[in-house]
């Protein structure tokens, strides 16, 4: 076991920057999921860390050994791809075994492993099977099979439930990390999928256009995005927006936009901040449309409901306002509410977040 | 509606309108062209493409002196024409006057039944009567040969001259001039495996032979390829070979490489024939050729002195709907004039006699009507297999087979070709 | 499946050119072939099998032929199948560099194999021919064939010509097989510490068997077939030492007239290419690979 270091490792590609610097530190034993929209780098990272690329510049350390300029092989590695690559030609078996095989390991000892990894993964009925005959499920754990016999120090893993259908992506994804939990297995997690890296992470890693957005734990991402693109990317339906303007008046900080007032009951020197133009995010649990209790510091907007979608255990209000448009979900038992009229909507204050426009960055303002 | 099934219907529609065409094509028949007045067309089969433009000039003289009769040319190359003209022949749709090598394949029409005979036609009169032979059978006229070719080595007359040499009258002779041209540095003869042993075998064999109908007596069992006669020039091909009067490689060379090495003047005689000498002269214009041949035995046993081929025979379409008219093209051809525009502009002498010929090459082969000449006895043969075999006993023994089992192996070949 | 016969209207088209191009012909020739007819005259009598008879037991240069054939199509399943792969797993990136390479190698194919011919006489004529040239330069006299003239080797130069002119061809199946298989199993292999020899051995030639039994069904069907190059480079010279069933058959029936004898030929030839068509359909049937 052991962990993973990045030292400003950077990748370009015919003069095209895939990563541009990326500093990391990966303990012992850690889930580490990198997640961002396709092209920001995540897969390249991984594929760095795997020898598949070889880095730019910068440095790759797996435990003590720096491995930068090593083969795959040599890193003590095992990955999982996205279309699971099995041996179409092997069954089971022989795809666990194949690895095995060419490190000229003896007979007893590869069966011994492979019962074992097939064990752990409930497929050991299936090992006379070719993977033409298995449902993507199945085939998705001879993958992850294949990675556990080799027992490596690292298993780097590259968007390996995309290829399934949701149910039994929410399956597996669950089952990875009890996996992962049971073997202690340093991991490298790649995915699209924001649920994913939240639900999976011990820290994720937010990416986009080759630079990393935020580290962090799933709490700190959500709760603490460190800009607007972290703050987007993040929950689902993702965090209300409203441009506007901030300003001091009555010797409280106010957001102004179109229509809108917000008292933001704090202070804030607006001369330090330079910069007045914001964009103000609130996620959609952290708007109400009934009155709350008064220790909530709330401010109250008035707002046309347009859409609601019922989802069974919450719903999902669509509120209009000068324009501008806002989530709000609602937990069950919360306020039935009609479509067409106006209601008003409550801004919990504690939960608000303000970017600067120009650069997206978190303006720190709640003293408190 | 879903992608798949728009794509389904797409194919059909395109199934049906290709099955409405086909079955439409069959029922309809193109409007015909509105008929000139009473023009009668006949149609001239033959093989040589490079004659187009001879023949399109001495066709528009024709049709200016018969402006009710059109001719159309209709040109394949000479292993394809057969076949077609058997063909048509047989669904009764043949061509009017069309063009047939000697041998076999006159053979073949013959055996159809598609000859009209034109014994006695007084167009005849300007060949000679033994150059008429090949078109006969059975004492009747069915074709009358148009070209002239000598099937005897080509040699480079410059050579000689240097060296001082001249055709040999006899088989001593023969050899003592190659042995010159060796000595010198000269290949004496390039000989080709493509179409040599056929051309050369004709001079090696006319004296050998022991009478001219030899090869035909073969093919009906009368006479052996393992008797005397034929060994010895099997064994005067090996003393050739042996001796190194041909170039190296004989079986890997083909007729164009071995004219190719003529023209740059690297060998003193080209084992073809006479037809070589245009495109010869056209690949090298300080080339000056004549033609000799050799002479196989002693100068007093001598019967031959070369061989020629009447070829490019002409003949009638028996089932032609419009016989006069053909007959008319086929005499027009023959006039000596006509036939003298023909063989200036293709370089072809021909058996037409009174031609005035302007090229040198063509001059130098008119000398040859006068001298004695063997119809080329391979033409004589009349089962391509026996054709074959002799051939290819030749190309063994130059392959390094004795010539006994070389004539050996060709017999048996013979034997059961022509068993039955 | 009554409800199905307006659909075999459909087929009809198609069942029609097959009817009169294919099925009416093979017949025909199966006619033919027990009868004595010479192509041109109307007259034929039958014969019985006795075409069969002295095809097989009595035709010396009918043997000759069929082993010719099979010479001819073991050198060139072999070594076209061999380089084609090669040059496929030299070429298979789609830089632009390979890609004009690709057209290169491919250019021979679509020329018409007489002019293939041609150029090759030039090649291997003993006097003028650019190949014993060139090994005469390089001192290399020992070298020096007469690669159309000698009976043991002239099978041999024209089938190299062969692959000459359709490896680009198999190539191009070759390629589109190893594009089809998916990236990440080299990726795998190569972390797995497989060297470019066990790649090649445990995870490319198996994935390619399908395009490999395509390639080897078809190019000994066109070995089979082959018959413009060899009638332009030897006629099936020297003494049918390159003579092939094809040829073999053309000359029965357009320079013999034995059209009946012909036919027969015609008969087994059908059989054998059917056959090992067969046989290769099988074996290909049982490579499938699924991904």
């Amino acid at each position: 076991m052991a962990g993973v270091k990045l030292e400003g490792v950077a990748k370009h590609f015919k003069g095209a920057v895939a990563v541009a610097e990326f500093n990391l530190d990966i303990k012992d034993g850690e889930f580490l999921v990198l997640v961002g929209p396709s092209g920001c780098g995540k897969s390249t990272t991984l594929r760095m860390v795997a020898g598949l690329e070889e880095p730019t510049y910068g440095r790759i350390m797996i435990g003590n050994k720096d491995v930068t300029k090593l083969e795959p092989k040599d890193r003590d590695i095992a990955m999982v791809f996205q279309d699971y690559a099995l041996y179409p030609h092997m069954n089971v078996y022989h795809n666990l075994a194949f690895g095995l095989k060419l490190r000229k390991m003896p007979k007893n000892e590869i069966e011994e492993r492979v019962k074992m990894a097939a064990e752990i993964l409930s497929i050991s009925h299936l090992l006379e099977r070719y993977p033409r005959q298995l449902s993507g499920g199945q085939r998705q754990r001879v993958a992850l099979g294949r990675a556990i016999v080799r027992n490596p120090q690292v298993f780097l893993m590259d968007e390996p439930l995309s290829n399934l259908d949701a149910k039994l992506r929410v399956q597996m994804r669950a089952e990875l990390v009890k996996l992962q939990r049971r073997l202690k297995t340093t991991t490298i997690y790649v995915t699209h999928d924001q649920t994913e890296a939240m639900t999976m992470g011990d820290r994720i890693v937010v990416m986009k256009d080759g630079y990393i957005q935020q580290v962090g734990t799933p709490e700190e991402i959500y709760h603490e995005p460190a800009n607007l693109f972290v703050a987007d990317f993040v929950g689902s339906p993702s965090m209300n927006f409203l441009e506007g303007e901030l300003c001091t008046e009555e010797g409280c900080i106010w957001f102004k936009a179109q229509g809108i007032r917000v008292n933001l009951r704090n202070s804030l020197n607006l001369e330090e901040l330079n910069e007045n133009k914001v964009v103000l995010g609130i996620r959609p649990e952290d708007i109400y449309l009934h009155r709350p209790s008064p220790e909530k510091v709330c401010e109250e907007l008035l707002c046309q409901t347009e859409l609601i979608e019922d989802l069974g255990s919450e719903k999902i209000v669509f509120l209009k306002i000068e324009g501008q448009e806002l989530q709000a979900r609602l937990r069950d038992g919360a306020a039935p509410v009609t479509v067409g009229g106006n209601t008003p909507a409550y801004l919990n204050l504690n939960k608000v977040h303000l970017f600067r426009k120009s650069t997206g960055k978190k303006i720190l303002f709640r003293g408190r | 509606m879903s992608v798949k099934l728009r794509k389904d219907l797409v194919v059909l529609t395109i199934l049906m309108l290709v099955a409405g065409l086909v079955l439409g094509g069959c029922g309809q028949k193109k409007p015909e062209a509105p008929k000139e007045p009473e023009k009668t067309v006949i149609r001239f089969a033959h093989w040589r493409g490079e004659d187009k433009a001879a023949f399109d000039a001495i066709i528009k003289k024709f049709e200016a002196e018969n402006p009710t009769i059109k001719v159309e040319q209709s040109i394949e190359g000479s292993e394809k024409h057969d076949t077609k003209i058997l063909a048509e022949f047989q669904a009764k749709n043949g061509p009017d006057v069309f063009a047939v090598m000697p041998g076999a394949r006159f053979a073949n029409v013959v055996k159809g039944g598609w000859f009209l005979d034109i014994s006695g036609e007084k167009f005849l009169e300007v060949v000679k009567p033994h150059l008429r032979l090949p078109g006969q059978d059975g004492g009747k006229q069915y074709a009358v040969p148009y070209q002239l070719v000598l099937n005897d080595p080509v040699y480079n007359k410059a050579i000689f001259e240097k060296y001082k040499l001249e055709p040999p009258k006899d088989w001593k002779g023969f050899l003592a001039l190659c042995e010159t041209l060796k000595k010198n540095g000269v290949t004496p003869i390039i000989f080709d495996s493509e179409i040599g042993p056929g051309q050369f075998m004709n001079p090696m064999l006319m004296n050998n032979m022991p009478s001219d109908d030899a090869l035909v007596k073969v093919q009906k069992g009368e006479l052996k390829l393992t008797e005397d006669w034929f060994v010895t020039t099997l064994k005067q091909f090996k003393e050739l070979n042996d001796k190194g009067y041909f170039q190296k490689d004989v079986l890997g060379t083909k007729k164009a490489g071995a004219a190719a090495l003529f023209a740059q003047e690297k060998g003193a005689m080209l084992a073809q024939g006479s037809y070589m000498m245009a495109s010869n002269k056209q690949a090298n214009p300080n080339l000056k050729q004549g033609l000799l041949a050799p002479i196989t035995v002693s100068a007093d046993k001598m019967k031959y002195e070369g061989i020629h081929t009447a070829t490019f025979m002409i003949a009638v379409n028996k089932d032609s709907k419009n016989v006069e008219a053909a007959k008319k093209f086929m005499a027009f051809l023959f006039k000596p004039e006509i036939a003298a525009e023909y063989a200036n502009a293709t370089g072809q002498m021909l058996t037409i006699s009174g031609v005035q010929y302007k090229t040198e090459e063509l001059m130098e082969q008119a000398k040859w009507l006068e001298k004695k000449t063997l119809f080329q006895p391979r033409y004589m043969i009349t089962v391509s297999e026996v054709e074959k075999a002799i051939v290819n006993s030749i190309m063994d023994v130059i392959g390094g087979m004795a010539p006994e089992k070389a004539a050996l192996k060709a017999q048996q070949e013979v034997d059961r070709v022509i068993k039955k | 499946m009554r409800k199905y016969w307006p659909l075999s209207f459909f087929i009809l088209p198609g069942l029609l050119m097959y009817v009169i191009f294919f099925v009416f012909p093979a017949i025909s020739a199966l006619g033919l072939s027990l009868t004595d007819w010479n192509g041109i005259t109307p007259e034929r009598n039958f014969v019985g099998l006795a075409n069969y008879k002295e095809m097989l037991t009595n035709d010396p240069i009918f043997a000759q032929t069929f082993g010719n054939n099979i010479k001819y199509m073991l050198f060139v399943v072999f070594f076209q199948t061999l380089f084609s792969l090669i040059f496929a797993m030299m070429l298979v990136k789609n830089s632009r560099m390979n890609v004009f390479y690709r057209a290169l190698f491919f250019l021979p194919t679509i020329i018409a194999s007489i002019s293939v011919a041609f150029i090759w006489i030039f090649v291997y004529d003993p006097s003028i021919g650019s190949l014993n040239t060139f090994l005469t330069k390089l001192k290399l006299d020992f070298l020096i064939q007469s690669w159309l003239g000698d009976k043991n080797i002239a099978i041999y130069s024209i089938a190299v010509v062969q692959c000459w002119a359709h490896i680009g061809q198999v190539m191009v199946i070759f390629i589109a097989g190893l594009q089809s298989i998916p990236k990440s199993l080299y990726e795998v292999a190569r972390i797995e510490g497989a060297t470019p020899w066990q790649t090649f051995r445990h995870v490319t030639w198996p994935l390619l068997a399908p395009s490999a039994t395509i390639v080897v069904a078809y190019t000994t069907l066109q070995s089979f077939k082959a018959f413009d190059l060899i009638l332009a480079m030897t006629d099936g010279g020297p003494s049918y030492a390159t003579e092939i069933l094809s040829l073999f058959l053309y000359h029965q029936a357009f320079n013999n007239y034995k059209f009946g004898y012909a036919s027969a030929t015609a008969v087994i030839f059908m059989l054998i290419v059917a056959s090992i068509t067969l046989l290769q359909f099988r074996i290909l049937r049982a490579n499938k690979v699924s991904y």
